[in-house]
This record gives C-alpha cells, sequence and structure tokens, in this order.
C-alpha cells in the first residue's frame, strides 16, 4: 500500500485536472473491479461485488485531486502570475520548486533577495500579487509558446522517508486515500462496496456532491489526510492531532458533524482490535463528506483521516503507522454486517 | 570544454555551510587538480590550485570565489524537533516548509516546520512566521541525542535547468563564480602566460570574508580578483541596484577595486566585445574584495560578479551566459596582462 | 601556588575598563612573576605569559577588560554625564553605584521627565555628590572612568556573584592553568588581551605577535536557565564548561572542537555546546589572524551577563580548569 501511496503521490493532479491520477487508477483496479464508471466531472465510480449483497449501499470515497498553482497571467518579462488552486499559505511556497503544466516544465518561485529587502519587509509575507514563477523565461512571448493561461503547476517535491517511520511527499492529501481505496479494491470483500475517487475536494468538496447523488449510498466513509500541528509552537488541542498516535474517527470538522453511531462503531472496532485511533481537537478543516452527509435524503457519513503536518504545502509529512491504522479500520468497517451498521 | 553545468551539479553535491566546508573543499581540490598544476588546501578548508608560468620573479595572480554557502545550525531538541539559528544572511521567510539536509553522518533528512492554513486566519497568514518559532522536523519521535547541538543544516535543493539557459540551485552563490573561474582556466589551457595563478576556493564568506582574509595573507598576491554574484533584476526589486540576466559580467567599481583594475577590466571587455555591466560600490562590496583588498600591505583588487536571481534561497538562479562572459573576461584579462598590456 | 579562588580575590583588588588594563596587567604579570614564567605587555597593553615547550606553538586568551562607563562632561551642578565603554543593557545600569579609577564614587540616575521606554544613556548621569562642576572636577576629569561597585560574594551552592565576572572567570582560569601545566609539550602562550569589550581590537595584535599554531578562548557565556527563558541554548549553569561551536565572531574550527569534547568525554568531565547568537569573542580576531589560526573556546557559563551582578557556578570554573588541563597535557588538539 505504501508504495501505490508512493507511487500515486508522485502524479500532478491539481483540481480541476485530476486526468493522470484517474488513468492511473483506472488501468491498476480494471482487473478487481466489477464495474466502472466515470461521470462528467470526471469522478471514478467503482463498483465491487463482495461475498454478499448490501441492502443498503456503502460508499467509500477519497478525492483525486491536490492543492497546486493555476497560471493566471505572463509578464512582458516572461515570469508566470498565478492564483491558488485551493488553500496554500503562501509563506510555504517562497523558494520552492514548481512544475508547470503537463509537460512538467521546471520553474521556481524566488523571491527578492533577503539583502535587498528591509526589516519591516521581513516581517510581512509577500503579497499573491508579488509572487512568481521563473521558468527562465525573458519574454512574453517566448513564456506564451511553452505555457498557456489556466496551466496548472504543482510543487516539485521528492517522496522522502523521514526518520524511521514517516514519509513526506507532496500529494499525500488524498493520494493517500485513494491508496487505501486501491487496496481494499483489490482484496477480497465481503460486502458489496461503492468506490468513488473524487474531483475538486479542494475547491469546496465540489466532485463528491455529484458523485453521492448518483451512487445514492445509505453510508458514506470518506478516507482523507488531515490537518496535524503536533510542532513545537503549538500546545495542548492545537496541535489537533498527533503523527503516529493512529487513525482520526471524523467527529466534528469545519464541514460535518458524523455521524453518531458509526462514531462509536469505529471506535468499538479499533478498541477491539487494538488499533490506534484518535480525534481531532480543533474543529478545522473539512473532507468530502461534507457534500455526501447532505446529498439527498441524507447520508449516514464517517470518516477516516491520516494525521498530515504541513498539509497544503509541498512537503506533507505523515507516519507509515498511522496509515496502516486507517487501513485497518477501513476494511474492518466496510466488512460489518447490516446489523452492526444500523444498531 | 569544463561543462558549466555539470560542473555546478558536481559540486551541489557536496553540502558546505560555512565553518563546515571540509567535504566540498575535497571535491573542490579534487576537480581542480584537473586544471592546475598544484593543489594545496589550509587549516581552514580554503583551497589553492597552483599554475606557475615558470618565469622568475613572475606576478602572481589570485582569482577567489567563496565555497560556502548559507545554511542552518540545529542549537537544540525540543519535543524530537530541533531549533536552530542561522549561518549568513536567510530571509525567514523561505523557510516554513523547506526541505533540508541535517549534516550527521549519515545526514538526516528534514523539513521546516509550518502551520496547516486551515488554523490560520488571513491576517495571520499576513504576517511571517518568527524564526524562533521555526523547527526542523526529521521525523524523530521524541528527543534523540543523535543530533548534537552544533550541527549544521542546508538547503536540500538539487540543481535544476529551466528554459533560455538559465540554472536554478542552491548555493550558486559563489560556486557560479567558482565554476567562471575555472572555466576560464580551462578557456587558457593551451595559451602561455607570463604569471602564476592560484585559484582560492575560500571558505567562510558568508559569515564575514573569513576565509578570504587569511588567505589574501598566506598567498600575498600582486593581483586580485573576486569572482561572485551580484543580484539579478527580480519582480519587485529596485532595477537601480539590479543587473538584468543576461548583461553579462558586472565590472565592480569604488573604493572597494583598485581604479587601475577596474578601468583594465573594463577595456579588455570592450575591446573582447565582452557583454558587461558597471557596478559602483560605494563602500564594503560585500564580497571577499573587501578583505583581500587590505590584506598585509595591500593588494591591487578587482571584482567581476554574475548576476544572480533569488539570492540566499534554495532556488538561486543564474543564466548560463552570464558565467560564461565572466570567465571569458577573467581569460582575456589575464592574457593581456600577460602580454604586458596591462602593467601591474 | 594560588587557588582559583585566590586569583579571584587579587583581581578583584583593581578596576579594568577597556583601555584602562593597567592596573590589572600588574597583578597578572606579578603572578606570572611568582611562577616563574616569562611574561611581556606588547604595545595595546596586552600582558602576554609564556610557558615554554618544545611542540606547537599553543594561544590560550582570555580578556582581562571589562565593560565600564567614561566622563564626558560635567554640568554646572556637578552632574557627571558619561558615555559607556562596550555594551549594556539599559534597564541594568538604573540606579547602580560605579566607583571611579581613583576610588570617587557615584550613582548613576537619569532625567526624571524621560520615560523607560525613551530612555538612552545621553538621558542619564553620574551622580558624585558633588554640587558644583568645580568640585566635582576636583573629584574627576571628563574623559576619567569608572567601572561598577562590587565586590566578589558567594552565594549558596558554591555560586559566586560579582561585576565583571565576565571576564574575571577567564582570566583566573588562563592564569591558573598556565601556572599548573605539567606534562605538556606545547609552547603555551596566555595572551591576557585588552579591549575586547570595545570590538575585540587587544586579541588582534597578540594573534599577530604570537603567531600561535592554535587557540583556544577562555570567556564566559550565557546561561540559559533562568525563569522566563525561552529561547534555545543547551548552557546551563552548573552543567560544566561550555565548548564554543559559534559565536557572532567566529565558528569554532571543528579540530579544536573536537578535541575538547573528546577530552571531556574522556576525562569525565561535565560539558555542553555553546552557540552564542548574539555578541563574538577574542576568537573572531584570533582565528582570521596572519594565515589563520585553528580556533576554539572554553566558556563558563554565567548568568545575567554585563549586569552588576553576574552569578556563576565554582563547579564550571573547576571543570573549565579540568578541561584546558587535560586537552593540552593529553595533547589532543591535532592540528
Amino acid at each position: 500500500m505504501i508504495e501505490t501511496i508512493k507511487e500515486l503521490c508522485n502524479l500532478k493532479g491539481t483540481s480541476g485536472w485530476e486526468v493522470a491520477v484517474r488513468e492511473y487508477i483506472k488501468k491498476r483496479i480494471k482487473p478487481f473491479a466489477t464495474e466502472i464508471r466515470e461521470d462528467i466531472m470526471g469522478n471514478l465510480i467503482v463498483f465491487k461485488k463482495g461475498q454478499k449483497r448490501r441492502n443498503n449501499p456503502f460508499m467509500v470515497c477519497a478525492h483525486m485531486d491536490e492543492v497546486g498553482l493555476i497560471i493566471k497571467d505572463i509578464t512582458e518579462e516572461g515570469y508566470l502570475s498565478f492564483d491558488f488552486a485551493g488553500g496554500v499559505d503562501r509563506r510555504v511556497i517562497i523558494g520552492k520548486r514548481v512544475l508547470v503544466g503537463e509537460k512538467g516544465i521546471p520553474g521556481i518561485i524566488g523571491m527578492k533577495a533577503v539583502h535587498l529587502t528591509t526589516k519591516e519587509e521581513r516581517k510581512k509575507t509577500p503579497k499573491l500579487s508579488e509572487l512568481c514563477i521563473d521558468i527562465g523565461c525573458e519574454k512574453k512571448a517566448a513564456a506564451e509558446k511553452l505555457v498557456s493561461l489556466g496551466d496548472y503547476a504543482v510543487f516539485d517535491s521528492p517522496i522522502r522517508e523521514l526518520g524511521e517511520n514517516k514519509i513526506k511527499a507532496r500529494a499525500l492529501d488524498d493520494r493517500f486515500g485513494c491508496g487505501v481505496m486501491l487496496k481494499l479494491i483489490e482484496s477480497e470483500l465481503s460486502y458489496d462496496t461503492f468506490f468513488v475517487f473524487t474531483v475538486q475536494e479542494e475547491v469546496g468538496c465540489r466532485g463528491a456532491e455529484i458523485a453521492a447523488f448518483g451512487v445514492k449510498p445509505d453510508f458514506a466513509l470518506v478516507l482523507e489526510a488531515t490537518t496535524a500541528a503536533d510542532i513545537p509552537v503549538s500546545e495542548g488541542s492545537n496541535k489537533v492531532c498527533v503523527l503516529g498516535k493512529g487513525a482520526v474517527i471524523g467527529c466534528v470538522d469545519g464541514g460535518a458533524i458524523y455521524d453518531k453511531r458509526l462514531f462509536a462503531l469505529l471506535r468499538g472496532i479499533a478498541e477491539e482490535k487494538g488499533v490506534s485511533w484518535q480525534i481531532k481537537t480543533r474543529v478545522a478543516g473539512a473532507t468530502d463528506a461534507r457534500s455526501i452527509h447532505v446529498s439527498r435524503k441524507g447520508v449516514r457519513t464517517t470518516s477516516l483521516s491520516l494525521p498530515t503536518r504541513y498539509i497544503h504545502s509541498p512537503s506533507c509529512v505523515a507516519d507509515i503507522r498511522d496509515m496502516e491504522s486507517v487501513f485497518t479500520l477501513a476494511r474492518e468497517l466496510i466488512s460489518c454486517e447490516e446489523e452492526k451498521l444500523n444498531a | 570544454m569544463l561543462d558549466i553545468l555539470s560542473t555546478i551539479e558536481k559540486l551541489c553535491e557536496y553540502p558546505s555551510p560555512s565553518g563546515f566546508e571540509h567535504s566540498a573543499s575535497k571535491r573542490v581540490e579534487n576537480i581542480m587538480s584537473r586544471v592546475m598544476d598544484k593543489v594545496e588546501h589550509d587549516a581552514f578548508g580554503n583551497v589553492y590550485g597552483i599554475k606557475k608560468c615558470g618565469k622568475k620573479g613572475a606576478k602572481c595572480i589570485l582569482l577567489d570565489a567563496h565555497i560556502d554557502e548559507i545554511g542552518l545550525m540545529v542549537t537544540g531538541t525540543k519535543n524530537g524537533f530541533l531549533t536552530f539559528t542561522t549561518l549568513g544572511g536567510v530571509d525567514p521567510r523561505i523557510l516554513p516548509a523547506t526541505e533540508v539536509l541535517v549534516l550527521t553522518n549519515p545526514p538526516r533528512f528534514g523539513v521546516i516546520t509550518a502551520l496547516p492554513p486551515h488554523l490560520q486566519s488571513e491576517k495571520e497568514m499576513e504576517n511571517a512566521f518568527d524564526i524562533e518559532n521555526l523547527c526542523i522536523d526529521i521525523g524523530a519521535e521524541k528527543d534523540e541525542k543523535t543530533v548534537p547541538c552544533g550541527t549544521p543544516v542546508i538547503f536540500s535543493s538539487g540543481c535544476v535547468k529551466l528554459c533560455e539557459n538559465y540554472i536554478s540551485a542552491r548555493a550558486l552563490d559563489d560556486r557560479g563564480g567558482l565554476v567562471a573561474i575555472l572555466t576560464a582556466i580551462d578557456m587558457l589551457k593551451s595559451k602561455k602566460l607570463s604569471c602564476d595563478v592560484v585559484v582560492l576556493a575560500s571558505v567562510q564568506e558568508e559569515v564575514g570574508c573569513r576565509g578570504a582574509k587569511i588567505a589574501g595573507f598566506s598567498v600575498n598576491p600582486d593581483l586580485a580578483i573576486a569572482v561572485d554574484v551580484t543580484h539579478a533584476h527580480t519582480p519587485g526589486a529596485d532595477k537601480t541596484s539590479t543587473f538584468k540576466s543576461g548583461s553579462g559580467v558586472a565590472i565592480g567599481v569604488g573604493p572597494n577595486m583598485t581604479k587601475k583594475i577596474s578601468d583594465a577590466l573594463i577595456s579588455v571587455a570592450k575591446d573582447k566585445k565582452i557583454p558587461h555591466t558597471i557596478e559602483v560600490c560605494a563602500g564594503h562590496s560585500g564580497t571577499n574584495a573587501w578583505v583581500l583588498q587590505t590584506a598585509r600591505e595591500g593588494i591591487a583588487t578587482g571584482l567581476l560578479s554574475i548576476p544572480l536571481k533569488y539570492m540566499h534561497t534554495p532556488v538561486e538562479t543564474v543564466k548560463k551566459k552570464d558565467i560564461e562572459a565572466t570567465a571569458k573576461l577573467i581569460c582575456e584579462f589575464l592574457l593581456n596582462l600577460s602580454s604586458g598590456g596591462i602593467k601591474l | 601556588m594560588l587557588s582559583i579562588k585566590e586569583i579571584l580575590d587579587r583581581l578583584y583588588k583593581v578596576k579594568s575598563p577597556a583601555g584602562f588594563e593597567g592596573d590589572i596587567a600588574k597583578v597578572i604579570s606579578a603572578i606570572a612573576k611568582e611562577n616563574n614564567l616569562e611574561y611581556r605587555t606588547d604595545a595595546m597593553g596586552n600582558v602576554i605569559v609564556h610557558r615554554k615547550g618544545a611542540g606547537k606553538k599553543c594561544l590560550i586568551d582570555a580578556h582581562m577588560d571589562t565593560i565600564g562607563f567614561l566622563a564626558t562632561y560635567i554640568d554646572e551642578k556637578g552632574f557627571v554625564r558619561f558615555d559607556t565603554l562596550g555594551g549594556f543593557d539599559l534597564p541594568d545600569i538604573h540606579h547602580v553605584t560605579v566607583e571611579f579609577l581613583n576610588g570617587t564614587c557615584g550613582v548613576i540616575s537619569y532625567e526624571q521627565k524621560t520615560d523607560f521606554k525613551d530612555r538612552k544613556v545621553s538621558s542619564m548621569f553620574i551622580d558624585i555628590g558633588a554640587k558644583s562642576e568645580a568640585e566635582a572636577k576636583e573629584l574627576i576629569l571628563p574623559g576619567d572612568a569608572a567601572v561598577y561597585a562590587g565586590e566578589l560574594r558567594e552565594l549558596s551552592n558554591g555560586k559566586i556573584s560579582a561585576p565583571y565576572l565576565d571576564n574575571r572567570i577567564g582570566v583566573a582560569v588562563a592564569l591558573f592553568v598556565i601556572c599548573s601545566l605539567k606534562d605538556c609539550e606545547y609552547d603555551v602562550y596566555a595572551a591576557f588581551t585588552v579591549q575586547e569589550e570595545v570590538g575585540l581590537r587587544g586579541a588582534k595584535t597578540a594573534a599577530y605577535g604570537i603567531d600561535a599554531d592554535f587557540a583556544i578562548v577562555v570567556d564566559v557565556t550565557d546561561s540559559c536557565d533562568t525563569p522566563g527563558f525561552d529561547g534555545f541554548g543547551e548552557v546551563k549553569m552548573s552543567d560544566g564548561a561550555a565548548i564554543k561551536i559559534m559565536d557572532k565572531a567566529a565558528i569554532a574550527h571543528p579540530a579544536i572542537v573536537s578535541a575538547l569534547c573528546e577530552t571531556a568525554e574522556h576525562e569525565k568531565i561535565k560539558y555542553t555546546r555553546d552557540i552564542i547568537t548574539i555578541g563574538g569573542t577574542d576568537a573572531g580576531s584570533i582565528h582570521t589572524s596572519r594565515s589563520g589560526v585553528p580556533t576554539g573556546g572554553i566558556s563558563v557559563p554565567v548568568r545575567y551577563i554585563h549586569s552588576p551582578c553576574e552569578v556563576a557556578d565554582m563547579a564550571d570554573i573547576e571543570a573549565s580548569v579540568k578541561l584546558l588541563v587535560k586537552t593540552l597535557e593529553n595533547h589532543a588538539v591535532i592540528i
């Protein structure tokens, strides 16, 4: 699974431009899926038959897109102005490398040299309009030959091991979730299950909205990467969640109050199987659950998330043991008989 | 012909934060030994490549570029994270989420901490993080003794080619300068000089030109030329104090540079049609030229600078053409000197 | 042979603000003479003590000057305006007693109308009790220097307190070590330098004159263990000698750092690693002297540096002495 997640993280897939991720997933699941279809926005909807039928359909979902940059303008001097696709703190992109467009043209986001700044300037984050991508072109015309307005750019950040149990990668949010789903699809399932790889989560959980409408599930499980701020500047609840302390079971976040019964069920499974788990200690962030749980007449929705440091930056860091915890709990949950889900 | 890009790539493989240049020094010795007659080093890691012309009483020309790079230094641990201070001038705004290499043996990869945007208001994001609030995440579970206080750290970025022959890498300040010098020496391979040349790869420039100070004393040359980088035009920077990338070599003029040397460099550049600009430094040039000029009884000093974008970030960017122009000027200047066109 | 404490007691009998180190130079010279060591004074006023050896030339450096005050102007009411010699934190000098070299005492105060945050040295003055300019000028003249009044006191647990532990401690350690070295082949020079507090000036000429193969600077460093301290820093009082990694003026040479650390490990001497991000030491001048002198340092943790009541632990001083002696006697420095 870890290797799959790494491969997925290497793919480029900013919100609205998930094609590479989708094609990869399609190829991988073809031998294992019962039915694969793609909807109008590009969500990949996969049905896999299990040993038993479910009367109340269960949908597992993870998003394919990642935060990134979108080219808005090309200056006379050949620099690329950009905006963010998804929420990015502009403080984490300065001095970083990006890959622009499908061809992956290398570019960098520089900043005026420290020697040329005042003390006051150094205290302020540059405005987005003051930052740009430098691909080396000196004239607008030259840059226009390589880049079109609306092209996407992703961070150029290779995957690395960090310490004994952690990895650093660009798009762990949410290729991690995609990786867990691939692994589930590739295994034998007890029950029929829908798996949805969604688009455009980072710009407002938009893919999940139509996917949930189309699949009409009674239950949904969202697999996500979530904000961890367990760094020395954060104390107590401000850490939100902690790497290495297990899967985050959805309780309340900025987008949804998760189903209480599924929460209790997951907690019970975790305790019984000795899988470490935690909840988020701040109401922050949101997942596709935001759209799913209010779909049609309502969907009982829960989530399992991976604590991720420096999320939405070029260098997300997460713990491999937490990934395993999420996988185990996800597998157990979708193997639960209906009475248990409805208990 | 020495290949500029691959030489930069080779140099970039070796970390050399100020004060900890030893592994890079060895690498530089190795590279230099291919083009110089003799290579030596001192206790601080300054590397001296020597090329004698064989004439008695020949003048000695020192060509300097520094090999140290800015970095960070570990000052302690905090719940498994590393606290740090800076080595050289680092803008704290480039640090959040930057990838670094902690130079233990073997080195450890790390990421500088940042808070997720979900927990911060737009207002909070307008203020840069205080450097005191940033740490290095090495993936450790708790405080380990494996990274002692005082361990140096560098940015982990390598080298990348951009369009139109731009090269982006960390520490092009001043590996770009060293590569220009080596390229010049390479151009002179088959030429006969009537002066001795010492190529100095100096240490600890970023913390106060310390390596060049002692090297200037040791070598005691008749002429020293510092080859460093200067600011290239970038968005937001004042155009009057920066140089356009692609405009060639910037020749230093001002009290830090001996006037007849500046004049000679400018006239050679004009004669040989080498793209160049004039960089006026009213006082301290901010380069090793400052300390070389006052070594021992004083040394005739010149300064050549290569326009560099985004200085002191992990993505310093230079145009290959500017390195070539710098190399060409060094080469032509030495030839002119040898033919008696310029008198020292 | 004097003990460290006895050396300190003798050093505390004299004053030595930067630029006015003559009296302490005499005390140091006298102690060197009592121990049959050669000594000389250079043009800047540095005292250089020599213990001959056949091996590499080693320089032990300790600055003997202190921060202080310089009378610059006396007003018609007899109040003395002053400037500082070296770096001060202004809050440290509100209402402290000072003593001029000739023994005249005074207290520092400030113009009543100035807000605390607006206070500068120029809004402060020394009250020496004189009631007119003429009367004041009988006691002192502009250009005279003063220091904090205060003596060496013992606190509990082996701690000591006094002004100017920076760098009386370093002087005492260096002097004690050069007097007590036994089996050491290094050709050891101890330089007691002037004017460190105003820009590492004495060490510059001392290092040039001695032309050593390597150098070890003995000074003090901030102890990062007092209430409210939330910065980084491994150095803490009572944790032994602090081995210099870096200060603002120098990065310690790796060969010296490893010689000191390995000696400390081997001899089981307590130590920490010291990074100073504000302020430099004589190492800055020494290591860039001539063709370069590999330089490191041993510092003694001190609380409230540059205040009238610095605090240190005798045990850290002893550890520093032992570390320096063992490093030199084991010939641990490999250059």
